[in-house]
């Protein structure tokens, strides 16, 4: 019975060429359950197995006749915006899964840098620190942060002056840092002499070295871009040096 | 068979549903931006522009994918680039940028564009001009050259000035002005570019000093 049904619904569906895999699927199904129903009602006339499959068969029709009727049921217009939907929804997950990973990346060390401390940032120099001071200076501008973590003094390359260790990131957890923003700050209207840095796409850490003269008592850093201004007064500790 | 008809068009119109939420979802995520001006906005984002209004747009075919926007906010003016790429759709290329801030009656910045191994360059300057008695603007290229030093004029030429939101920008392909290191400039052979300058002009044709464009940038294309 069913072999004669796989027939029927088959040669049904080969003149149905519009139908889309699940289409087909879902219009076998359809044929087939009806075949069934038809089946059923003619054994309970009294009719063998083997003749109700036939007689349900022969009853349905013209295979290629009802193929061509569901055939032209099927819009083209709506099947070809269907495959286009799908073909472009399937292309880009694919597309995205190396972007997606790499964001991923970028996600995780935005969330990092939020809790940073300055031990965390990891950067060698040649400063030779005096004393240092841990400290959060925050500085918010065009969805950006820039955190400073830590301020010390000290001498490097025979130079006195004043070190910090910064971080920045997007405010945006997904977006890219921007390690130009360090360029932006300055202390006592100088800007760093040398730095340092590294950092992934979403995050940059960096260290950066002012020259100060030894025993100023207090500097002042300065963040100044594009109309946004910051000012922070920082009292030094030069210990004996001074 | 009418059941099957409304099916279809039913599925399809989910199929798009799920294809914008998708597209919509992924620009969010920053991922995968479907337009050139998705790509835009995130440029603006990494560069901390801020939110940027946009002026002009532009593509150039020397450029190839390449669509770029003439951007401004209250604190600076930029050009955007975004660039096509088959499989990773609208990406963002650069963002130089002039601040708006300081007395120069015109903020300018300049891009550069070198294909690897082709002799040529493509050199545009924008900007914006504050000084409403500010009618030209002469450009200045000065190259260092083996024998003596060389530099090259041009003006900005007309077109490329617009007005929008009551401010005059400006949007100008000089690749003209752009020499060739290496190149035979008279009894000299050029060397490197040295800076770029800008000098203003009133409408009585008087020059206003000549100063130096500070913010500018260099591509290398593929």
């Amino acid at each position: 019975m069913t072999e004669q049904f796989e027939r029927f619904t088959l040669a049904v569906c080969r003149h149905v060429p519009r139908a889309t895999g699940d289409e087909w699927a879902e219009m076998k199904a359809e044929l087939t359950a009806h075949l069934e129903d038809h089946c059923d009602a003619l054994r309970l006339r009294g009719m063998s197995e083997e003749a109700a499959a036939e007689r349900a068969v022969r009853e349905m029709g013209d295979p290629e006749e009802i193929g061509n009727g569901l055939n032209a049921t099927l819009s083209p217009f709506w099947g070809f915006i269907l495959r286009l939907s799908t073909f472009f929804a399937v292309l880009l997950v694919v597309a995205c899964i190396l972007p997606g990973l790499f964001q991923v990346q970028i996600l995780w060390g935005n969330l990092t840098a939020r809790f940073a401390t300055a031990d965390s940032i990891g950067i060698r120099t040649e400063f030779q620190a005096i004393a240092s001071t841990d400290c959060d200076l925050r500085i918010e501008t065009k969805g950006h942060v820039v955190r400073v973590l830590r301020y010390a003094t000290g001498t490097q390359a025979g130079e006195s002056g004043v070190s910090f260790w910064a971080v920045t990131y997007a405010k945006n957890p997904m977006g890219e840092g921007n390690d130009s923003l360090i360029a932006s700050l300055t202390v006592n209207g100088a800007r760093h002499t040398r730095g340092a840095g590294h950092g992934s796409a979403g995050v940059v850490y960096s260290t950066y070295f002012t020259p100060v003269e030894p025993g100023t008592e207090a500097v002042t850093l300065v963040f100044d871009r594009l109309g946004d201004h910051f000012e922070f007064e920082l009292p030094l500790d030069w210990g004996d040096a001074a | 068979m009418k059941k099957r008809a409304h099916t279809r068009r039913w599925t399809a119109l989910k199929r798009l549903a799920i294809l914008l939420a998708l597209i919509l979802a992924l620009d969010a995520l920053g991922l995968y931006h479907v337009l050139p001006v998705q790509a835009m906005r995130q440029c603006a984002a990494s560069a901390a522009l801020g939110d940027v209004e946009i002026v002009k747009t532009m593509s150039d075919r020397r450029l190839d994918w390449g669509r770029y926007y003439l951007c401004a906010n209250e604190d600076a003016v930029a050009l955007l680039g975004t660039q096509f790429h088959p499989l990773l759709g609208w990406q963002r290329q650069f963002a130089p940028f002039a601040p708006l801030t300081g007395d120069e009656p015109v903020k300018a910045c300049y891009q550069n564009f070198n294909r690897d191994g082709q002799d040529t360059s493509v050199f545009y300057v924008f900007g914006r001009i504050d000084d409403p008695g500010v009618k030209s603007i002469t450009l200045r290229i000065y190259w260092y050259g083996d024998q003596t030093d060389v530099d090259t004029f041009a003006d900005i030429p007309g077109s490329a000035y617009l007005e929008h939101g009551g401010h005059t920008y400006f949007l100008a392909d000089m690749s003209s002005l752009w020499l060739q290191p290496a190149e035979d400039y008279g009894n000299t052979k050029l060397t490197a570019a040295g800076q770029t300058f800008l000098t203003p002009y009133l409408a009585d044709g008087t020059a206003l000093p000549e100063y130096e464009i500070q913010y500018g940038s260099w591509t290398m294309l593929d």
